[in-house]
């Protein structure tokens, strides 16, 4: 009973002494507001990086070579910008940490939260690449023009697996074709019968394709090529083409 | 009168401090036996304990007197014992486990798990001690604080299913040590 009491009067003298003061309503709405914008700064971090990768890979072509099978995934893997996955990784644990303080989150098992943040970030990603953001940001990158992200526009697009070539399709030639990529320079491509077209091999001029293949004396050897539809990420092209090889 | 708890932190948080004083009334037994059994070889639980009545007071007004003030009370006091064991044992406490990675069906309790639920409260006080935090706290809180599911999964920060399954691993757990006891015995 004695400690009873003394509980009760310490805890009631120190309020009275103010040596315990309440909070004010303001500090945790400031703090509830806090967390809010962090969430909200988080999640487009996170979509501008995922959009980052896609644009990336998409701009340098190894977005479209898994088609041409295991040369194509294996180059795809080495072509992903891995330090950019681990900032995006690094950001979908924060944004983890953010979501378990409330209680529609805790109440549910990680496995849903982490599903759920990870489908969002995704799906949100390739949306905003889909948009011309990061073309418009690349070009102010290149000229120079862009602050802060201009250098990794820049470090990236300079990037390129070494055996994939995007480009525009110049000329038809006997064997196959002229590409010319975004830095003006031209391609000759060389088909043969062990080139893979996994979504048909009509090719005509001007085409934006990207062909997959050692570069020899100026000429490449084509081991896959394919056409790139538009800029939509996960756009195949078209699809009923008439197969032309030569040997 | 007898106000409901959320009555009298209303109070509280207009500016009576005195009403505070029912709040400490109301939870100090239930603090202090939800501390020793939580912390059970600590003889500074009453020390802990009024730190939690000075934390609730001090962010009294982060309450929405709209939900129950029990499980906000008792989340105060599990974070401030938690506290406690961290600073005591060398070794950082973990409360992450696969428990809360995936979904586990929630089995809800019926009339006989009720009656058994008085009989085990007897045999938990014995062998209580003899388990691990993770399912000690809700076994705690569910059988001898009266807590529900969802109340515990607010205090504790885990799923709901995941309280399910802790109550129902450390039962089972409590029980092996209850047959060796009987076996030896």
């Amino acid at each position: 009973m004695e400690g009873k009491k003394s509980i009760k009067n310490s805890v009631l003298e120190k309020i009275k002494s103010g040596q315990a003061a309440m909070k004010p309503k303001w500090h945790f709405v400031f703090k509830a507001i806090l967390i809010g914008i962090g969430l909200v700064i988080f999640i487009l971090l996170t979509l501008l990086v995922i959009s980052l990768i896609i644009f990336i890979l998409h701009d340098n072509g190894a977005w479209f070579i898994p088609a041409f099978g295991m040369r194509g995934i294996g180059r795809f893997i080495i072509s992903i910008p891995w330090l950019l996955v681990l900032a995006c990784i690094a950001f979908i644990v924060v944004l983890e940490i953010l979501v378990r303080k409330y209680s529609f989150a805790y109440r549910k098992p990680f496995l849903y939260s982490i599903v759920g943040i990870i489908v969002f970030v995704i799906v949100g990603g390739i949306g905003v690449s889909a948009t011309r953001m990061h073309d418009n940001f690349s070009r102010l990158a290149m000229e120079k023009r862009l602050p802060f992200a201009g250098p990794i526009y820049r470090g990236f697009r300079t990037q390129r697996p070494a055996d994939v070539y995007p480009g525009t399709v110049k000329e038809i030639t006997g064997d196959g074709f002229f590409i010319e990529d975004r830095s003006n320079e031209t391609f000759h491509v060389s088909v043969s019968r062990v080139t893979r077209f996994p979504f048909g091999s009509e090719i005509v001029i001007g085409d934006e394709i990207v062909v997959m293949g050692d570069l020899k004396d100026g000429v490449i050897h084509a081991f896959g090529i394919r056409k790139i539809g538009d800029k939509i990420p996960f756009s195949q092209g078209p699809r009923q083409i008439e197969i032309r090889k030569t040997n | 009168m007898n106000y409901k708890d959320e009555e009298v932190v209303k109070k509280v948080q207009e500016g009576d401090a005195e009403a505070f004083g029912t709040i400490v009334d109301r939870y100090e037994d239930k603090l202090l036996r939800y501390g020793r059994r939580f912390l059970s070889d600590r003889d500074d639980i009453a020390d802990l304990v009024q730190d939690v009545f000075l934390k609730t007071y001090i962010n009294i007004k982060n309450f929405n007197i709209e939900l129950r003030f029990s499980p906000w009370i008792y989340r105060i006091a599990h974070n401030e014992f938690v506290n406690a064991l961290k600073k005591k044992t060398k070794s950082p406490l973990s409360f992450f486990d696969v428990d809360i990675l995936f979904p586990h069906p929630i089995s809800d309790e019926n009339e006989s798990d009720r009656i058994d639920k008085e009989t085990l409260q007897r045999i938990f006080e014995k062998f209580l001690n003899t388990l691990d935090l993770k399912y000690r706290e809700p076994i705690i809180l569910y059988y001898f604080e009266d807590m529900g599911y969802q109340e515990i999964a607010d205090i504790l920060h885990i799923p709901i299913s995941t309280v399910g399954v802790r109550i129902a691993r450390g039962k089972k757990i409590l029980k092996k040590s209850y047959d060796l006891f009987q076996n030896k015995k």
